[in-house]
């Protein structure tokens, strides 16, 4: 069906004669490696003038161009063979549905890097809180720790309490004691000459927070069978 | 080197139509138009699938390629420069999608075949048919034998030679873009071209 293809020669043997000199040392082995290119208009200006002024003296060439055509023209009857039989528009439904299945079924992808800043903000607050929780948490741990350190201190004060001021230290208790009665209670035990020094040389907080540990803790014992309150620090207690 | 859409005779569009070119629908679609993609697809998508075929000769991983080279195209098409034309830029997503196919298939199978067999693309020619061609059964024989003598001259090009030859020859690309998809120097591809030329002179002496 087929004639049987000749033989190929080495790329580095193709269009090459040694010696075949032309007219103003242009090479017909130059012109010849040009054909291809001459013919897709590739040729520089220069080049170009050359080729046909090259051609014009040189049968040889004219007959290789002539040829060059006629493969050009076998190339141009035939074409790559084509396999697709899908609709146009199936083609593009196909494509399309694999868009929306990759792209949109799938916003966190495409959508979570916008929210990386929102997320990292976020995480920073919570950070943020959960060590100023701890910090706050601690500090309340060592005050207590620091108030429950004190309790020789405030055995020693209540010892040291006149009777009516340990009333009123007692009575504190059934009274649901107020900031009025813990800031009298205060001055009543600042008042006393021998808890005067070791009351002065707290702070503010630390005063309240004695004389608050101080009504808890002795506020109940003439009252056994009343409930026991806690009074929070600041003040009064609901 | 940008590359103005022609139709061809298979793709002729209504005179009544404004033809707008492939960059008038890169940029639609890069302001929000989706329309401006899907008429890409239909514009390039019967070249695209015969690469794809070309290479993997296989209806339905050349259609799955094909129309993967379409997702990523639609994926990356907001960032694409437009240094190139968008078709070659296509052409250069599909191909490589095909040799990764290929690569991974042949290791799959654990063959042994070298890379140049591995992408080797045996083309198939048939008659143009655009093209006049005489009713008579005789001459139609003579022409279906010469599209089967040049399919036949062209697969016994070495695979780079062929290549270039056939994106140049039907492909319709320049040779700047074929080096740039082939990763050549443009005097890479010109020899190539040229040494495609001239085997398949011999090769096809009988016939000329």
């Amino acid at each position: 069906m087929n004639p049987a293809l000749p033989e190929l020669p080495k790329d580095k043997n193709i269009g090459t004669n040694p010696g075949n000199m032309r007219k103003g040392g242009v090479n017909c082995d130059k012109i010849k490696n040009q054909m291809s290119i001459y013919l897709n208009g590739e040729l520089s200006e220069k080049e170009q003038k050359e080729f046909e002024l090259h051609l014009t003296d040189c049968q040889s060439c004219q007959a290789e161009l002539t040829q060059i055509k006629s493969l050009y023209n076998l190339f141009a009857q035939v074409k790559p063979v084509t396999k697709i039989s899908l609709p146009e528009e199936d083609f593009l439904l196909q494509v399309r549905r694999k868009i929306r299945n990759r792209y949109t079924q799938a916003p966190s992808k495409k959508f979570f890097p916008r929210l990386i800043p929102v997320f990292a903000t976020a995480a920073l607050l919570l950070i943020f809180v959960i060590g100023a929780n701890k910090y706050r948490t601690r500090q309340i741990a060592e005050t207590e720790k620091a108030v429950s350190g004190q309790k020789t201190s405030i055995d020693f004060v209540y010892d040291n309490l006149d009777s009516d001021t340990k009333s009123l230290v007692n009575d504190a208790m059934l009274d649901d004691v107020s900031a009025s009665s813990v800031k009298s209670l205060e001055s009543e035990i600042i008042s006393n000459s021998e808890t005067e020094e070791l009351i002065n040389n707290f702070s503010d907080n630390e005063k309240d927070d004695f004389i608050k540990t101080l009504v808890n803790k002795y506020s109940q014992e003439p009252n056994k069978s009343g409930s026991q309150r806690t009074i929070s620090p600041g003040g009064d207690n609901a | 080197m940008d590359r103005t859409f022609k139709p061809t005779n298979l793709e002729q569009a209504s005179p009544t139509i404004e033809v707008r070119s492939d960059q008038e629908l890169v940029r639609e679609f890069k302001k929000g138009n989706e329309n401006g993609f899907d008429e890409l697809v239909r514009r390039y998508q019967q070249r695209i699938y015969n690469l794809a075929w070309r290479m993997v000769r296989n209806q339905e991983d050349a259609l799955e390629l094909s129309q993967e080279a379409f997702v990523r195209a639609y994926a990356a098409l907001r960032k694409f420069k437009e240094k190139s034309s968008f078709y070659t830029w296509l052409y250069r997503i599909c191909f490589n999608l095909c040799l990764t196919f290929l690569k991974k298939s042949k290791k799959i199978e654990q063959r042994t075949e070298s890379i140049d067999t591995m992408t080797e693309e045996r083309l198939m020619l048939e008659l143009d048919t655009t093209q006049k061609i005489a009713n008579q059964p005789e001459t139609l024989k003579k022409q279906q034998d010469l599209a089967y003598s040049i399919s036949n001259a062209l697969n016994r090009l070495p695979l780079q030679q062929r290549m270039v030859f056939v994106m140049r020859q039907y492909d319709g690309f320049d040779n700047n873009e074929i080096a740039e998809m082939l990763d050549l120097s443009i005097g890479g591809v010109k020899s190539n071209y040229h040494h495609a030329i001239k085997k398949l002179q011999i090769l096809l002496k009988e016939l000329m």
